[in-house]
């Protein structure tokens, strides 16, 4: 057979590899990431090395100190609340119920790097032998990452938040302090559940379908429903991800009226920390009902 | 052409791109294709048919850590294989402005077939990034190429046959 006979072949395969088959069908043979280990690890270690000494700042906090350290006694002070609450419930309820920090059901992998393509996604190191499996939700320090996406012998990949393909309903939230009693909550902002999707290259993500007149931006004539501002927090409240709600996705960085769609608001949110130069995240590879399997017990699903 | 260099080539263009991207990368999203700086060079300077079995090849590994459709970048760089291969007997292999203009258009044809993916089977991606990033690898061609071109002797590139068009 000549070479472009058996080129074209390759050719036309590809083609249909890409273009007509479902990516689940390849997923299970695509998981070589730990391969490249020693080339990625050492590289993303100089580039981030040059990129922290010619970058500009992280995201500046124009917050006074005092407010900071305000804030953050109110946050003891709530944690101290919260926790004596759960203790009390737990006392009440004859079930267990799910507690403490989710990492308890997390496997710490590395990460070896980026997308080789055009993709927002991450390879890990450890694969199918770590108990990681497509789907499972990946965490790091203040939220969620992401998902992940294909696992194997040699290394799984995590779609990232920021994906174009990932799609998730949140919830916006927003710290306050009542001036006159000094109490600090975590309040709901906005009425209509947003629908958080990745929106690609740039490492953000979009929010396009909550009315205009929900947020700031817009003029708000629902007196009753707290305006979503800049600033506000994104967090994860899907019925998809039971195990993971609650937790961040990121903050709303601006909010324009959708120039397709002039009711409705552009709204983009700006993930809490650099999802693409993180060097290890949590897989949750283990759920609360696999753990009250296991214990014999029943658990339900954070709320 | 000495497949060892070429396996060593690929595994060490597929550790930088993954590692050194998130690094890299504009704040608009425009990040370079150091794969592709690997593909062009082997098209560039290897016998047509190593050149576009050696293309496929690298694009199915790429294919491998990435979370798109396995054959996207295989038939990417095919594309961008099957071009430079073609302009092999027309360009000078060593001069910048070569390595310039191969960069831009391999990695235009190579952001094409993407985008044209996105465009049909999802989910879309940005023209403004796609040739942010050409121009970023462009910009980075001939350095890149320019620095392979010195190590080419480990790579024992047999002389080019005459042939016809694919």
């Amino acid at each position: 057979m000549r070479f472009t006979e058996v080129f074209t072949g390759l050719l036309l395969l590809s083609l249909i590899s890409a273009f007509f088959l479902p990516a689940e069908l390849t997923k299970s043979a695509r998981n070589i990431q730990a391969v490249f280990y020693p080339v990625a690890r050492p590289a993303g270690a100089v580039g981030a090395a040059f990129a922290k000494r010619f970058a500009d700042a992280d995201v500046p906090d124009n917050r006074k100190l005092t407010d900071i350290r305000m804030e953050n006694d109110q946050l003891r002070q709530m944690v101290s609340q919260l926790t004596a609450e759960l203790l009390e419930l737990q006392q009440l309820n004859a079930d267990r119920q799910m507690v403490g920090d989710l990492r308890q059901y997390c496997t710490p992998v590395r990460v070896v790097g980026t997308d080789s393509g055009k993709r927002e996604s991450l390879a890990l190191l450890g694969g199918t032998g770590q108990g990681i499996r497509s789907g499972q939700p990946v965490l790091a320090l203040k939220g969620l990452v992401g998902k992940v996406h294909s696992a194997g012998v040699g290394g799984s990949q995590v779609m990232l938040v920021t994906d174009r393909e990932f799609r998730a309903i949140g919830e916006f939230r927003r710290f306050e302090r009542n001036a006159q009693s000094g109490e600090a909550r975590y309040v709901a902002t906005g009425a209509t559940p947003p629908v958080v999707k990745g929106a690609g290259e740039d490492g953000l993500m979009t929010i396009t379908n909550v009315p205009l007149k929900e947020t700031a931006a817009g003029k708000n004539d629902m007196p009753d429903i707290e305006p979503v501002k800049v600033g506000d927090v994104v967090v994860l409240n899907d019925d998809e991800w039971p195990y993971a709600r609650g937790r961040w996705l990121g903050h709303v960085e601006s909010i324009e009226p959708n120039r397709s769609a002039p009711l409705f608001a552009q709204i983009t949110v700006r993930p809490a920390l650099n999802l693409a130069a993180l060097r290890e995240v949590q897989v949750m590879t283990r759920t609360p009902d696999d753990a009250a399997a296991t214990a014999g017990s029943v658990l339900t699903p954070q709320q | 052409m000495r497949w060892v260099a070429y396996f060593i080539l690929v595994y060490i263009a597929i550790g930088l791109q993954v590692g050194l991207q998130a690094h890299i990368r504009t704040d608009g999203g425009s990040r370079p294709d150091l794969i592709l700086l690997a593909v062009i060079f082997i098209a560039l300077n290897a016998p047509r048919d190593q050149a576009l079995l050696g293309a496929f090849g690298i694009g199915l590994v790429t294919d491998l850590v990435t979370v798109g459709p396995l054959g996207l970048y295989a038939l990417a760089y095919s594309i961008v294989g099957m071009f430079v291969v073609s302009a092999q007997e027309l360009v000078s292999r060593s001069h910048p402005v070569t390595h310039f203009a191969v960069g831009l258009v391999g990695a235009l044809l190579a952001g094409l077939t993407v985008l044209i993916h996105g465009w049909i089977k999802g989910p879309g991606t940005s023209i403004s990034a796609m040739l942010g990033s050409a121009l970023y690898t462009a910009a980075l061609a001939p350095v890149a190429l320019g620095v392979l071109q010195l190590m080419r002797g480990a790579f024992a590139f047999t002389a080019r046959r005459r042939s016809g068009s694919f």
